[in-house]
């Protein structure tokens, strides 16, 4: 049978996670994606087993799509405030860059696949924020707390304002746009609550 | 007879214990390294993976367990 052809499977990645993004879970099958990406089934079947293995090996490479681009010019031995704030950009960027990532993601976190793709974010990921925080503890730059309570603050506000660009609406129902100049203006606060 | 790596086929295997009959007769087929039926695809597809194994070596196989298999082509 034909040998494997790199572009192709791209190729077929690449439609899963648009289709996903944009129609769900619920009626995927490898019927309609192989129509969608101009391949036939069996096609499909040369590079994964079932439809399951296909939805597990897409949720992993986002996974890993995201956490890499989180770390971007990130380092561990950053002050508090130089690494949350490197965070904050990095997030900002690939979720107002990435529109299909981000759909995928919403797509996929309340589902089975969401732990595959949670645990496969790469161990360097998990180890670089366990570090940044260790050494932010240590240099008395971010009070100690939960975990969650931390995440809450941290990076909840963020992801609300990128929401309201989303919806592209304020609160108010006008016209609202993201902007560098409203990510800092929260960010600061932010700071303020987290740090001693 | 042709070499081949991964076979791909539209079956009626479809329950747990179609499944069951199925894998006796492939589990321990020499050829075989690895087999699977995707029983959530409409077409149950039967996916194998094997050395020096026919398409209608195949045929008969699923034929002996009581299922019938047919090609799907790329």
């Amino acid at each position: 049978m034909r040998p494997r052809d790199e572009n192709k499977l791209q190729a077929i990645k690449q439609k899963a996670v648009e289709m996903i993004a944009r129609e769900g879970l619920e009626g995927f099958s490898v019927n309609k994606l192989a129509k969608a990406a101009g391949v036939s089934p069996a096609t499909i079947y040369i590079y994964f087993k079932d439809k399951e293995d296909l939805i597990t090996s897409v949720s992993v490479e986002e996974g890993e799509k995201m956490s890499k681009a989180t770390l971007k010019d990130f380092d561990p031995e950053m002050s508090f405030a130089d690494g949350l704030w490197i965070q904050w950009r990095n997030r900002a960027d690939y979720m107002l860059n990435n529109h299909v990532s981000e759909a995928f993601w919403e797509q996929v976190k309340n589902s089975v696949y969401r732990d595959e793709m949670v645990s496969k974010v790469t161990e360097n990921f998990r180890q670089s924020m366990g570090e940044f925080m260790k050494n932010a503890l240590a240099r008395k730059q971010v009070n100690a707390m939960p975990l969650e309570v931390y995440w809450s603050v941290a990076f909840a506000p963020l992801y609300n304002l990128i929401r309201f660009h989303n919806e592209g609406r304020s609160l108010a129902g006008q016209r609202f746009v993201f902007s560098h100049k409203m990510m800092k203006q929260t960010f600061d606060l932010v700071l303020k609550a987290l740090t001693p | 007879m042709k070499n081949c790596d991964i076979l791909i086929f539209r079956t009626n295997i479809s329950s747990a214990g179609d499944l069951r009959k199925v894998k006796t007769v492939l589990d321990h087929h020499p050829s075989i390294s690895r087999w699977n039926v995707d029983t959530g695809d409409v077409d149950k597809v039967l996916r194998i993976e094997a050395t020096a194994l026919t398409i209608d070596e195949v045929n008969r196989l699923i034929l002996q367990a009581g299922y019938h298999c047919e090609e799907l082509e790329d």
